[in-house]
């Protein structure tokens, strides 16, 4: 990501408005990666545990959110297996 | 129709139309942008009145693409290829849910006097707070004053809706907007090689011969991979072409010949040219054999099952017809 000019988007608060929709753009491309990399590793045979490592959340927190989002063709691996 | 059903029947169409706009994004959540695109091809007042002012179902994407773009560049990412929108993907994944603000408009389109149609919908989503749909609409080069003077007039007509229910109560009728214009739709829904395009019951079909009746097979497995079980009398099909003067209207009908007592089904396409695309009236209806009369006397009963199950059908068939042209 060469275009990331932190140093300029910090200091760019002349709109907040326009600042916080583009926070909220944000959030929704994190959430659509977020899920295209659990899928991802789900299907290269890591534990939701693992993911949850990865992500630094919790093994709950990250099957509550995925559990049901997850492409239904992924065979998830049982926690007791 | 009550103000609750026409609210219910709204919600449906336009809740599935949302979330196959957000599963073209990647995302779970679907949100006030990806309702917006629905309504730009809702057959009802707020599709129509949206187009009226010249918004397109293409047009509505790419300034909803080029927003959230411009808003990620502000905070310095640069949208790559990698994440923009892809084909439909709804009817194959899972676990879509509406945003907290896309429940809001929700609720403000059906309580204090709204009818909770589209109009009310789209009315709803105009005054939606974060400025994000009003931004859009800049960039379709909409006056958002001028949309919600024009909203509020068609509100106050209340026009008078047709009825659905006809003197056939196992037959149901649905309207839809499709994004295309009538030849290509007509090419898709008067050639029997492409009804496993738009028939989610049809698995495949044998369309060599020019002249029906055609044989088809059942669908064995469901678009998201589970396999669906089909009992053996009604895996063999028989599609036969019953009407069809181009490019307004066909009719269609199914049977099972391997199935002595089952009931043939009928779809009847009527299709005219509309603002930015086509208008298109799906009709199902189920024909019944006169033999059983133990269960003559029973249909009564189940009538409002079946209804309900015609209803989910047509939802099928019509979502499966406006996919092939998104």
């Amino acid at each position: 990501m060469e275009s990331l000019d932190v140093a300029q988007v910090a200091a760019d608060t002349t709109d907040p408005r326009a600042g916080l929709r583009a926070v909220a753009s944000l959030r929704t491309l994190a959430d659509t990666l977020e899920l295209r990399q659990v899928e991802a590793g789900l299907r290269s045979g890591m534990s939701w545990q693992a993911i949850a490592d990865a992500l630094g959340v919790s093994r709950q927190a990250v099957h509550k959110k995925h559990a049901r989002r997850i492409d239904p063709t992924i065979v998830v691996p049982r926690r007791n297996a | 129709m009550s103000r609750f059903i026409q609210a219910a029947s709204t919600m449906h169409t336009l809740s599935l139309a949302s979330m196959e706009e957000a599963s073209r994004f990647g995302v779970r959540d679907t949100d006030i942008d990806h309702l917006l695109l629905a309504l730009t091809f809702d057959p009802d007042t707020g599709g129509q009145i949206l187009r009226g002012m010249g918004v397109s179902l293409d047009a509505a994407r790419a300034a909803v693409a080029a927003q959230h773009s411009a808003q990620l560049g502000l905070v310095g990412i640069a949208a790559d290829a990698d994440t923009s929108p892809g084909r439909i993907v709804f009817h194959e994944t899972s676990g879509y849910e509406w945003t907290a603000r896309a429940l809001a408009v929700w609720d403000a389109a059906s309580s204090g006097g709204r009818r909770g149609d589209s109009a009310a919908v789209l009315r709803a989503l105009l005054d939606e707070p974060s400025g994000l749909i009003a931004e859009i609409l800049t960039r379709l080069d909409v006056d958002r004053e001028a949309l919600i003077i024009r909203v509020d007039e068609m509100q106050r007509l209340a026009l008078a809706r047709e009825s659905t229910t006809g003197r056939n109560e196992l037959s149901g009728t649905r309207s839809i907007f499709v994004p295309a214009p009538i030849d290509e739709v007509w090419a898709l829904l008067s050639s029997a090689g492409r009804i496993p395009e738009w028939d989610p019951a049809m698995g495949t079909i044998d369309a060599t011969a020019a002249t029906g009746p055609w044989e088809a097979e059942a669908t064995t497995s469901a678009p998201d991979g589970r396999l669906i079980t089909v009992k053996d009398g009604f895996r063999r099909m028989r599609v036969e072409l019953m009407e069809s003067e181009r490019p307004t209207h066909v009719r269609w009908r199914f049977s099972y010949p391997d199935a002595a007592r089952s009931n043939a089904r009928q779809i009847t396409f009527d299709l005219e040219h509309a603002a930015g695309g086509m208008q298109l009236r799906a009709t199902l209806t189920w024909e019944f054999t006169l033999r059983r009369r133990s269960r003559r006397v029973l249909r009564p009963l189940f009538r409002p099952l079946l209804r309900f199950l015609v209803y989910i059908q047509l939802t099928q068939i019509a979502s499966g017809v406006t996919r092939a042209f998104r």
